[in-house]
């Protein structure tokens, strides 16, 4: 990237090829930690780097105390309960995941939403999408962009 | 595990329970997604493939798990059984807790 700076094809100005290179570093930055991108992530990251820490750790932590902790049952009860009951109960808790649909269950353009309003097929895709990140803020966005569309949520809950 | 050592936790433990979870995790995990997500509505392109693919997917979770974290983690282990004293020195010279830890940055990727 920096050679492409430095040495600019002799038929563009300075101006242009600046333009250019700041387009390129932009697609670049984008690609760069893509799976197929520049780094490959999908094998340095996923297989290299995840490697280097478990093979750091396993050099650092002593086998007695590894073979040890096999058997503390109520540890593992806590951190594996934690994490496949407790999280997942949470997110349940947080998500919208009944959202009615509609009766014919096809994409309708937005304008159409008055035939079938009690569906997220109202939403334009960018919004649905947007609805559908799991986050409490998602909660908020799927309400206004209903509202926005002249919905009532209070009739909406089944 | 390396938040856990440089909080001064009991790194073993979070070893073991990360290798537990990561046993566990792909007989579980597709389960709840069946169970809770449904079959239509924007939810459409979350579940996991159609029951007939997950062999498919066993296949290429276990291997990413096999080569990533179990082989990592029996090849020091063997390294500290077979030379205890020149791990520990190994260790110390590269400085290799901070090299971990800065690959736990690059996990973001």
């Amino acid at each position: 990237l920096v050679l492409e700076l430095l040495v600019p094809s002799r038929h563009a100005s300075l101006v242009s090829n600046l333009v250019l290179y700041k387009q390129h570093l932009l697609i670049r930055q984008l690609d760069v930690a893509a799976h197929g991108g520049v780094l490959k992530s999908e094998y340095s990251i996923l297989y290299g780097v995840v490697a280097i820490i478990f093979l750091i750790s396993g050099m650092q932590i002593t086998r007695d105390k590894l073979v040890s902790h096999l058997t503390s049952w109520r540890l593992h009860l806590y951190v594996q309960g934690i994490s496949f009951l407790l999280i997942p109960g949470i997110i349940l808790g947080i998500c919208p995941l009944d959202l009615p649909l509609t009766k014919s269950n096809k994409l309708s353009p937005v304008s159409n939403y008055q035939d079938n309003h009690r569906s997220w097929r109202c939403l334009k895709p960018q919004h649905r999408y947007q609805c559908a990140c799991w986050t409490y803020r998602s909660r908020l966005n799927t309400y206004y962009h209903l509202i926005k569309r002249g919905f009532n949520p209070q009739l909406w809950r089944r | 595990v390396v938040l856990t050592r440089n909080s001064g936790g009991d790194d073993a433990a979070a070893m073991v329970e990360v290798m537990i979870g990561n046993i566990l995790g792909p007989f579980i995990t597709p389960g709840l997604c069946y169970a809770l997500l449904p079959k239509d509505g924007p939810w459409e392109g979350w579940l996991p493939v159609a029951s007939s693919g997950l062999g498919d997917m066993y296949r290429s979770v276990f291997q990413q798990i096999g080569l990533s974290v179990l082989v990592p983690l029996a090849a020091g282990q063997t390294l500290q059984w077979l030379f205890p004293e020149r791990v520990k020195s190994l260790v110390a010279l590269f400085h290799l807790p901070k090299v971990s830890t800065a690959c736990l940055i690059l996990l973001v990727w």
